[in-house]
């Protein structure tokens, strides 16, 4: 696929995560003890033989692009092509963008100069591992304008914003709706599309100019008819981040040895920055059971159905039930925590008791103290 | 032309005999440690933690797994526009050409990639310890001391003295004595096998050891007492910290069970002084609902159904439901499959230990063969050997080949 342009979309037209987004886009999200969402399409992309990826970035970009750098961990540090991180340009205030068309009329030179035939335009809050090769394969054989991947979600009327596809036989997209109260379709677009470049281009000038601002709405919904949109279904495993109970989901998921396998154990690796952690550390009164535990940890209290991400320290006597623990957090003795997600660098000071509910869990912010 | 005040050379050719099949495919400083890294991990972080990014790493033995590791240098920041880290097996030249003969004639082959950096200070290195030590505060202490060649010198028990390079300096750390491994020290100071040189001096004494036909081309033996004798100042550099010789499976053992109890004595932990490996990114280990993991060291990518008591599992080691595992260390893709034992082994990459099987047992009826590699009651496996089902392997043996299933051995 080395003639496709990856773009990902890690930013602020992705889902909004109270506390969590707050210091981040999405796309920078820590997830599943040691990753970031983005890594997840990044590497996706990359195991593809897709050697061209552009991020465009709108706020509060600090922490995507301290994640990326240039992009050595994933092969993408190259002196032609590679991985480009792309700020906003001039003056333009966030304020001004109102939707992802708008991002991308922002990198238009980019594209334009990339030169590539395809362009692969994706979000960045789902955790899978799959490569894009079936799908070029699929839409270059249904002469498709636009192919777009998605997954059957049997429940999806939780899902805060979303694509409903509707099929016939052939896998071409019929009717599609968006955000429908009472879905009528359980074929979920995975914010993935496949398109030839100048289609892009052409899509983006035609909607700017008429004042509309939104791919899925002023594309695919106002032209479905006129197009020849193409379902391409994903079949493995896909966790969608869109909200906070599905984010604390997703990485519960992790606990599953078949969803971890799914992700971690295929042909192709998920690729992320990796940093100098020493192994973990259990002590002798420490007491572990179904958890994920990230290296450089310091174990002595008990840890039950909990996923505990790099470089978390937790004394004697502090026990830590169904939660999240992100990077560098502190939990000290006697601490009782339950159902929590604690951000990057929290310490939770000496037999403090923080409980939530499994499906509400609890969020404490970053660099919080308690 | 730029210059390079101070370039490092790490002697990584050695064989590593002593730890028998866990070096019969790979150089000694590529030996895994320590959970997620390898031996050379510590002189190379001890380096680039110096501010040291300039390094020839020279290669002999079996340097095809050391080539791949070091690769561009990036994981110690030695990928580097001036400079960097370079892999440097010995090589033809014209008609001729010759393995390294000894230390010293590894580096004097290398002059020419010296010169290149017209340095200031050589650091001659060895890839053979476990140790975190700042070159920067030597090669102070050897620019304020004047000397022409400062030695690492570490305080060494008595009765071990034998087996190191000892000295004996004044006061003020100047060495008047030097004995290579002597029969009867007489003091406790030992080389630690780390010197720094003043350039000029280097490079006039390895000429002249190359062209003495009699000289065995070693530091230790013929470099060092031949300064010593023509009166060069020879300065002994003090370090306390920790450092290990990991020249034997028992060492080799003793050092990773250093990282674990109450007070550690190797503490690794230091976010002034990290110690950086070139790893893969495997997500983190799981530990299952019905495990037991105690005083110990995992790493990422382990599975863990079993029981882990005061052991150092490496990345990607699986301990299946029913097994034990203690006082092991259990090297980088090991499967130890259900309702296994092991007990005070070392196993090395990627084997498979059957089910129910036993290692390091004291069953008298079983008809092993000791392997003097093996000490202290340590059992080595080596790399992808599999052990069958049921088998018992006795205390000290060294498996080098599959054992098939069933009872005995």
């Amino acid at each position: 696929m080395n003639s496709t342009l990856g773009i990902v979309l890690a930013g602020n037209s992705g889902p909004e995560l109270g506390e969590l987004t707050r210091p981040r886009p999405i796309g920078a999200l820590p997830v599943a003890s040691r990753y970031r969402l983005v890594d997840f399409v990044l590497s996706n992309l990359v195991n593809s033989g897709v050697d061209r990826v552009g991020i465009p970035t709108q706020t509060h970009y600090r922490s995507l692009i301290d994640h990326l750098g240039s992009g050595a961990p994933w092969d993408l540090n190259r002196r032609r092509h590679g991985l480009v991180i792309l700020p906003p340009l001039g003056s333009g205030s966030a304020g001004e963008m109102q939707g992802d068309l708008d991002v991308l009329n922002g990198i238009l030179d980019y594209i334009s100069a990339s030169g590539r035939r395809y362009v692969l335009l994706t979000g960045s809050e789902i955790l899978f591992n799959t490569t894009f090769d079936k799908m070029m394969e699929q839409h270059k054989a249904t002469g498709a304008d636009i192919t777009v991947m998605y997954n059957t979600m049997p429940d999806c009327r939780e899902l805060s914003h979303h694509v409903g596809l509707r099929c016939d036989a052939a896998g071409r997209v019929t009717d599609l709706e968006i955000d429908p109260v009472r879905p009528f379709s359980s074929q979920i677009s995975m914010n993935i599309y496949l398109m030839e470049r100048e289609f892009l281009e052409y899509h983006i000038n035609r909607c700017l100019s008429r004042g509309r601002h939104d791919f899925a709405k002023d594309v695919l919904l106002q032209e479905k008819d006129r197009l020849k949109i193409f379902g391409y279904e994903y079949t493995g495993y896909a966790g969608r981040v869109y909200n906070i109970a599905s984010y604390y989901q997703c990485n519960m998921d992790m606990l599953d040895p078949a969803v971890s396998a799914a992700l971690f154990e295929q042909d192709e690796p998920i690729l992320t920055k990796v940093k100098d952690q020493v192994p973990s550390i259990y002590g002798e009164e420490a007491q572990v059971r179904n958890s994920i535990v990230a290296d450089g940890c310091i174990i002595h209290g008990t840890v039950e159905n909990s996923i505990i991400f790099r470089g978390v320290q937790i004394d004697e006597g502090a026990v830590v039930r169904n939660a999240i623990v992100m990077q560098n957090s502190l939990i000290q003795s006697g601490v009782r925590l339950e159902s929590a997600i604690l951000d990057k660098s929290v310490v939770i000071r000496k037999s403090k008791v923080l409980v939530g509910q499994t499906n509400y869990p609890l969020v404490v912010g970053k660099n919080s103290i308690v | 032309m730029y210059s390079i005040e101070c370039v490092a050379m790490l002697l990584a050719g050695g064989q590593g005999s002593r730890l028998g099949v866990l070096t019969h495919e790979i150089a000694k400083p590529a030996v895994p440690f320590g959970g997620k890294y390898r031996i050379i991990d510590f002189p190379l972080s001890n380096c680039a933690n110096s501010g040291i990014y300039t390094v020839g790493v020279l290669t002999q033995y079996r340097p095809l797994e050391l080539n791949t590791y070091i690769g561009s240098g990036q994981p110690w920041d030695m990928d580097r526009l001036r400079g960097g880290a370079f892999v440097l097996p010995p090589y033809v030249t014209g008609e001729t050409g010759e393995w390294y003969k000894g230390t010293a004639n590894a580096i004097y082959q290398n002059l020419p990639f010296l010169r290149q950096f017209r340095p200031k200070y050589v650091l001659v290195l060895s890839g053979d310890h476990i140790y975190k030590m700042d070159y920067r505060r030597m090669l102070n202490e050897h620019k304020a001391k004047k000397a022409d060649v400062s030695i690492a010198v570490i305080q060494v028990p008595l009765e071990e003295a034998s087996r190191f390079g000892i000295m004996s300096a004044d006061e003020d750390g100047r060495i008047f004595d030097f004995a290579e491994k002597p029969k009867e020290p007489k003091s406790t100071l030992a080389s630690m096998g780390v010197y720094m040189f003043s350039w000029d001096v280097l490079e006039k004494y390895l000429e002249e050891d190359e062209a003495d036909e009699k000289s065995d081309n070693d530091f230790g033996k013929n470099v060092i007492p031949r300064m010593l004798a023509d009166g060069c100042h020879l300065h002994a550099y003090a370090f306390d910290g920790y450092w290990k010789d990991v020249g034997t499976v028992y060492s080799l053992w003793e050092a990773n069970m250093d990282l674990l109890g109450k007070n550690p004595r190797l503490n690794l932990y230091d976010e002034h002084w990290r110690i950086s490996s070139r790893n893969e990114g495997l997500p983190g280990h799981y530990v299952s609902p019905r495990a037991e993991i105690k005083d110990a060291c995992v790493a990422e990518g382990c599975k863990i159904y079993g029981k882990v008591e005061h052991s150092v599992l490496f990345s990607g080691a699986v301990v299946e439901e029913g097994a034990y595992v203690k006082d092991s260390i259990v090297l980088p893709y090991v499967h130890i499959c259900r309702n296994a034992v092991v007990d005070r082994a070392v196993l090395a990459d990627r084997c498979e230990i059957g089910e129910g099987a036993r290692i390091g047992c004291e069953d008298p009826n079983i008809p092993w063969k000791k392997n003097k590699m093996c000490s202290h009651g340590i059992t080595l496996v080596g790399d992808r050997v599999r052990v069958g089902a049921d088998v018992h392997v006795g205390r000290e043996m060294m498996l080098e080949k599959d054992v098939p299933g069933g009872k005995g051995k």
